[in-house]
């Protein structure tokens, strides 16, 4: 794998400060439309992430540290499209037809983020493979996810907040 | 329901009778007995598998999850003592257990847990106590209760000050303590508040103590005494205005509800008051400290008083304990630490038998100066007296050796020892193990090992050994022997 430290590093921070900006927006009225604005800092504005933002922001992820294609148009390309790149990188599982505004729910997450970071989970995925509760089990063991129910609908912040965290795990395997 | 008899008997009679049933319950590992093994087992399989309620959802609809614990628990332990009703030199056992449970929540306001509990004991062949070497145990209903978030509910009606609160009203079959948990640490059938509000923070319960009528060949266990039906109530008070230390106060009352024989001729009322603090030794503002980094304190006063009725007679209790403790923790790799304890809890000179609550026989006339709680203090595996007529000093230090494996896996191995030195404050009475029979205050030493292994997210392995040697000062010849405690429970998270 590239290694790109300064990209997950701009990841990280772009992540940290949307989640800033967004905790001091709930005091302060709306200056600009979420379209004027980065991607990151809507996401994280949004107390409810959709199944699409997490494809989004994933394959967004995947890009920065070169297991896509970096010319690939991740925002512009269609839902199926990118349910199809993702799939294609193992991430997502072939099982899933989600809406893409349907939320995203904690093990969904869990599932996508232990793919990504290529975790195998506890003793029932070595028999059973991979699946969303023992994947949001093994997220939270490792301290990637918050605890709270699996089927939860996570908010943009935590959305990034996750994102951010497998970030700096892939960073802290790089420099070892 | 208390024991009725038609011959008229006198207090002494009584006292003999009751001794009788005392002497013929032996120390058994059986679950759940409430014998020291057994809470110890439990106190430390309780946090790995408690419920989790940290990130409640906004969302208004009902969030179900559900799972199992399943346990394998091996134990071999040397048995043997001439005091004992029913000596062996050793005994092994297994029990298979299943704890399924499901968590429920509709936003943020509600929440309710639930978790069943029944288990399969098998001794060893020529190893049980009575004539069933094997029996189930349960089904229980280990923990049940609803959760109400008050602030959740007062932000939503828009209330002045409630962004400060945090509050949570709790009904149902709980664990709840007060302080370190040495007066009360118990799963009861409780309603309870607890809450946080700026610098303080505090709990307030009722509760009833679930009556398993735990019995051994007719008679009551003294063992069990914390499993009898009785009623708490409760309430604690902490202060957390201080960055690096928190100092908290509780008052407890307990009133003896039980149904045993000899209830109400024995029936043990008592109240506590506890102040204790916990925290760093650094002082100063927050860059600009002094003291002692990574070295953490403990310490808790606790005085009883209350009613003992001895028979025809009604004692009042007078009774207190303390426990203290330094663990000093260094940052470099495998995170090694280390600790010194100390505790002690009064007896009473004039009480015969078991210092246990109506298991015993207080002085005729005079105050019963033994403290009895109704929590729990590890005070070694094999031993493991309770925290009544009984001073020690407990020496720990424990690692993880694989902390920078490569493996998650071997991340997860912690391994401890602790070494306990035992004396008893009323050398003339008996303290929880028969055998020690003699009149000396010294009561002898123990070494444990243990190794935690959190071998992956749905997989912990706890091993402990301990030995311990008694002092022949204390033992009689034939309980004086040195007795081995080991055990292996392996939890998969289902």
């Amino acid at each position: 794998m590239t290694k790109r430290p300064n990209s997950l590093m701009a990841i990280t921070a772009g992540g940290l400060l949307a989640v800033t900006l967004a905790a001091g927006a709930q005091d302060e009225p709306r200056s600009e439309p979420d379209t004027q604005l980065p991607i990151s800092v809507s996401i994280a504005r949004k107390p409810r992430a959709t199944v699409d933002d997490g494809y989004r922001l994933v394959a967004r992820m995947a890009r920065a540290h070169g297991r896509i294609d970096a010319r690939t148009d991740v925002d512009g390309m269609s839902f199926s499209n990118l349910r199809a790149l993702l799939l294609d990188e193992g991430l997502v599982s072939d099982s899933w037809t989600f809406d893409p505004a349907a939320g995203l729910e904690r093990d969904l997450l869990a599932y996508i983020s232990a793919s990504y970071l290529d975790i195998k989970p506890g003793l029932l995925t070595s028999i059973f493979g991979m699946t969303r509760r023992y994947a949001y089990r093994e997220m939270q063991h490792r301290g990637l996810m918050v605890q709270g129910q699996p089927r939860q609908i996570v908010s943009g912040s935590e959305l990034l907040s996750v994102l951010t965290r497998i970030a700096t795990e892939i960073d802290r395997r790089e420099s070892q | 329901m208390s024991f009725r008899c038609s011959v008229p008997l006198t207090p002494t009679a009584f006292a003999g009778l009751l001794l009788l049933a005392v002497l013929t319950v032996p120390a058994q590992a059986q679950a759940p007995d409430g014998s020291g093994q057994q809470r110890f087992l439990e106190n430390q399989l309780r946090p790995l598998i408690a419920p989790e309620f940290q990130t409640p959802p906004v969302e208004d609809r009902l969030l179900i999850d559900s799972g199992a614990v399943l346990r394998s628990l091996t134990a071999w332990y040397e048995d043997h003592g001439t005091a004992l009703p029913l000596p062996q030199e050793s005994r092994g056992l297994h029990i298979a257990e299943i704890r399924p449970w499901a968590s429920l929540s509709y936003g943020e306001l509600h929440r309710g847990f639930v978790r069943g509990q029944l288990g399969y004991l098998t001794f060893n062949n020529g190893d049980q106590y009575g004539p069933r070497d094997r029996d189930t145990q349960g089904p229980y209903v280990d923990l049940a209760y609803y959760e109400f978030d008050i602030d959740a509910a007062l932000r939503r009606a828009d209330v002045v000050g409630a962004e400060d609160l945090s509050a949570d009203v709790s009904i149902g079959r709980q664990f709840l303590y007060l302080g370190r948990g040495i007066t009360f640490g118990l799963t009861t059938d409780a309603l309870s508040l607890d809450w946080a509000h700026g610098d303080w923070a505090g709990l307030a319960f009722g509760s009833q103590s679930v009556d398993r009528n735990i019995s051994f060949n007719g008679l009551p266990s003294p063992l069990a005494y914390q499993l009898d039906r009785r009623q708490f109530y409760g309430g604690q008070i902490e202060y957390q205005g201080w960055d690096r230390r928190e100092l908290y106060s509780y008052v407890m009352g307990q009133w003896d509800n039980s149904s045993r024989k000899f209830a109400q001729e024995t029936a043990y009322d008592s109240i506590y008051w506890g102040i204790g603090t916990t925290g760093e030794i650094l002082f100063g503002e927050p860059g600009e400290e002094m003291g002692i980094p990574n070295l953490r304190y403990h310490s808790e006063f606790v005085i009883q008083r209350g009613a003992h009725q001895n028979f025809s007679t009604r004692d009042d209790i007078r009774a207190w304990a303390v426990d203290a403790g330094m663990d000093y923790f260094w940052t470099t790799p495998m995170k090694p630490r280390v600790g010194v304890g100390y505790a002690r809890a009064s007896g009473d000179k004039t009480r015969s038998g078991s210092p246990l609550p109506n298991s015993g026989i207080n002085g005729f006339q005079t105050t019963d100066d033994s403290f009895i709680g109704f929590g729990y203090l590890n005070t070694g595996v094999s031993f493991q007296p309770s925290l009544s007529n009984l001073e020690f000093i407990r020496i720990s230090a424990a690692l993880r050796p694989f902390e920078d494996s490569e493996s998650q896996s071997y991340q997860g191995i912690e391994v401890g020892t602790s070494s306990y030195l035992y004396w008893r404050p009323a050398p003339t009475s008996g303290i929880s193990d028969m055998r020690a029979n003699r009149n000396d205050d010294y009561l002898g030493h123990e070494w444990d090992l243990y190794v935690n292994w959190r071998m992956s997210s749905d997989l912990f392995l706890l091993a402990n050994y301990g030995v311990f040697f008694p002092h022949e000062g204390s033992f009689s010849p034939g309980n004086d022997r040195s007795r081995q405690f080991f055990t292996v429970n392996l939890n998969w998270l289902l």
